[in-house]
């Protein structure tokens, strides 16, 4: 089986680098590809776009809510009414605990809204989280659906 | 004195009257009328058809300065009046002659007739047998005290509209000042917003790669450092933690006075016992929490009371001296509506002093490296927006009793069954 692809969308390298150590110390096989900001998500997900990976390939999105260009609740509403992938599962992942956000990005249709950690120890218990309920290897690759009416 | 009538005037009124009475019973008449007619301030008179005087009181002659002789049978263009007086007299007379009707009107005198000020006059025709005007006589009444007098209630009038023209605009003016002040308040309290909102993710990004980097240095490198090195790595952790925590406590406080919360009966039994078993550091080998069974519910809003009670337990549990088991008691007692929830602990009291400030902002007691000075504001803060107050009583080195005051409220599921208990608990022994 190959290992599950996760698309991470975040303009911090910083985060980025504490993200990718979490995978690889948690969850190793995951296979983590980085847009580092919005305007480079709404390529990817442009339907016409042949990007790579392929979005079929995706199992989960990792979303950074405050992007220069393109915030995150606009690329989450682009996946789900405008993607190939509209079913893909979207976890947002962002530094913001207000309540408008997290309560904009339900309504968006995100599967789940996670706030940063702080420090490492909680980065990990969150990405080992995830991992287990998102990419279990025995869950399947989320199948391509048409577009909710 | 009266005036005594001259020969003349008594052989006028004989002539004008064509009176048949014998000279003596006309000379009392006249003695008699006179002095009614100079008692009055008034002017009397009489003219002819033809507007020649045939009698004036005495209040009148004085203001000629002439006798009665002297007036007889003249105009008042004879007498020296100003041409438009005389004349208006004058077309006066001929209207009353034409249509036997009284003129009632009013003058304005300057001065050139001898006197000035306002007058009011009244001409009035008599008849003889054949219905003809025989005689007009006039009486005039000096007004000028009425009319200033009515001048100036009516300039005061207008003075009082004006004023209150003013006061309406005033009063228009500060509304709109007040909608305008309002607008501009809304657009700060907006702007103070988007500033919370950035300084949770602009402050806490930075934050979180120092405190992400040193703990990766502290995992990935520790062989490389040496105990000291790897002590400033953990101090610069902590540092961070701690500006973190006091970024997350500074927004809930700006967060409090801006939102809006709902109200509802709180078993605040269960919600110390939640508060408890959800929070590690109360559960501690060294904490001993003992809450008075069945405290009552409260009318609160669920989230800001288990902010208030979990800041109030944790304080509790704080300032105890090292080694010593800490003890916190909780109690309550209802009385007249109201509840009030006491948390006593046996920690290391408070200064006296300090009592005043203690649920400001950003005032911290002792030397508490944990602390950010913001929970008991928060507490305070969170409370009053419940319609509740705050308290303390302390003893140094012996403890101190914090205590919430909140509108009592029935247990929503007890309440059909039984009418709920107000009467006050058992006196409660706290340990100062």
């Amino acid at each position: 089986m190959s290992r599950p692809a996760v698309l991470y969308i975040e303009d911090s390298p910083d985060d980025v680098l504490f993200v990718e150590r979490a995978f690889s110390q948690v969850a190793p096989t995951v296979d983590l590809h980085v847009i580092p900001s919005g305007q480079a998500a709404v390529d990817y997900f442009d339907p016409a776009a042949q990007p790579a990976p392929a979005p079929e390939t995706i199992r989960l999105v990792l979303l950074d809510l405050n992007l220069p260009g393109r915030s995150g609740h606009y690329i989450l509403g682009q996946i789900r009414r405008a993607s190939r992938i509209p079913r893909v599962p979207v976890i947002i992942f962002s530094a913001s605990n207000q309540q408008k956000d997290i309560d904009a990005c339900y309504a968006e249709g995100c599967n789940a809204y996670l706030i940063k950690p702080t420090d490492s120890d909680g980065l990990r218990q969150m990405i080992s989280l995830v991992a287990t309920t998102w990419l279990k290897e025995n869950i399947p690759a989320s199948p391509v659906l048409p577009p909710p009416v | 004195v009266p005036t005594v009538p001259s020969n003349n005037a008594t052989q006028a009124l004989i002539r004008v009257t064509g009176s048949t009475l014998d000279r003596d019973e006309l000379q009392r008449l006249v003695r008699l009328y006179e002095t009614i007619l100079a008692n009055t301030d008034d002017f009397v008179y009489i003219f002819d058809p033809q507007g020649r005087f045939l009698y004036a009181n005495a209040r009148l002659l004085k203001v000629w300065a002439k006798s009665l002789d002297q007036i007889v049978g003249k105009t008042c263009l004879e007498l020296g009046y100003p041409d438009w007086h005389a004349e208006m007299h004058m077309r006066e007379v001929q209207q009353i002659v034409r249509d036997k009707q009284a003129i009632r009107n009013q003058v304005f005198f300057t001065g050139d007739s001898g006197i000035s000020g306002q007058y009011d006059y009244i001409l009035k025709p008599v008849l003889n047998a054949a219905g003809e005007v025989d005689m007009i006589v006039g009486t005039t009444r000096d007004v000028t005290d009425a009319a200033r007098a009515h001048a100036e209630l009516r300039a005061a009038e207008e003075a009082l509209r004006q004023a209150n023209a003013q006061l309406a605009d005033r009063a228009a003016q500060l509304e709109n000042l007040v909608q305008q002040r309002t607008h501009k308040l809304s657009d700060i309290i907006g702007e103070l917003e988007a500033f919370s909102y950035s300084i949770s993710h602009d402050l806490r990004s930075p934050l979180r790669s120092m405190i992400g980097f040193s703990d990766i240095l502290l995992e990935d490198y520790a062989p490389k450092l040496d105990a000291e090195g790897a002590g400033f790595l953990q101090r610069i952790g902590l540092a961070g933690r701690r500006m973190d925590r006091l970024i997350q406590d500074v927004l809930n406080f700006s967060r409090l006075s801006s939102s809006e919360i709902d109200l509802g009966p709180v078993n605040s039994d269960a919600l110390l016992r939640d508060v408890i078993r959800s929070y590690p550091n109360l559960q501690a080998a060294r904490v001993t929490i003992t809450i008075e069974p069945g405290l009552p519910h409260v009318r609160a809003n669920e989230g800001l009371l288990t902010q208030c009670v979990a800041n109030l337990l944790e304080n509790a549990v704080k300032f105890v001296p090292a080694g010593q088991q800490s003890l916190v008691n909780v109690t309550a007692r209802s009385e007249s509506g109201r509840t009030r929830l006491y948390f006593a602990d046996n920690g290391i009291g408070i200064p006296e002093h300090s009592l005043g400030r203690i649920f400001d902002i950003f005032q911290r007691v002792g030397r508490d490296t944990e602390g950010t000075g913001i929970g008991l504001a928060i507490v305070r803060r969170a409370t009053e927006k419940m319609g509740g107050t705050v308290g303390v009583q302390s003893e140094l080195g012996k403890g101190s009793v914090f205590w919430l005051d909140l509108e009592f409220a029935v247990d929503p599921g007890a309440a059909a069954a039984t009418t709920p208990a107000l009467e006050p608990a058992p006196p409660t022994s706290f340990t100062i």
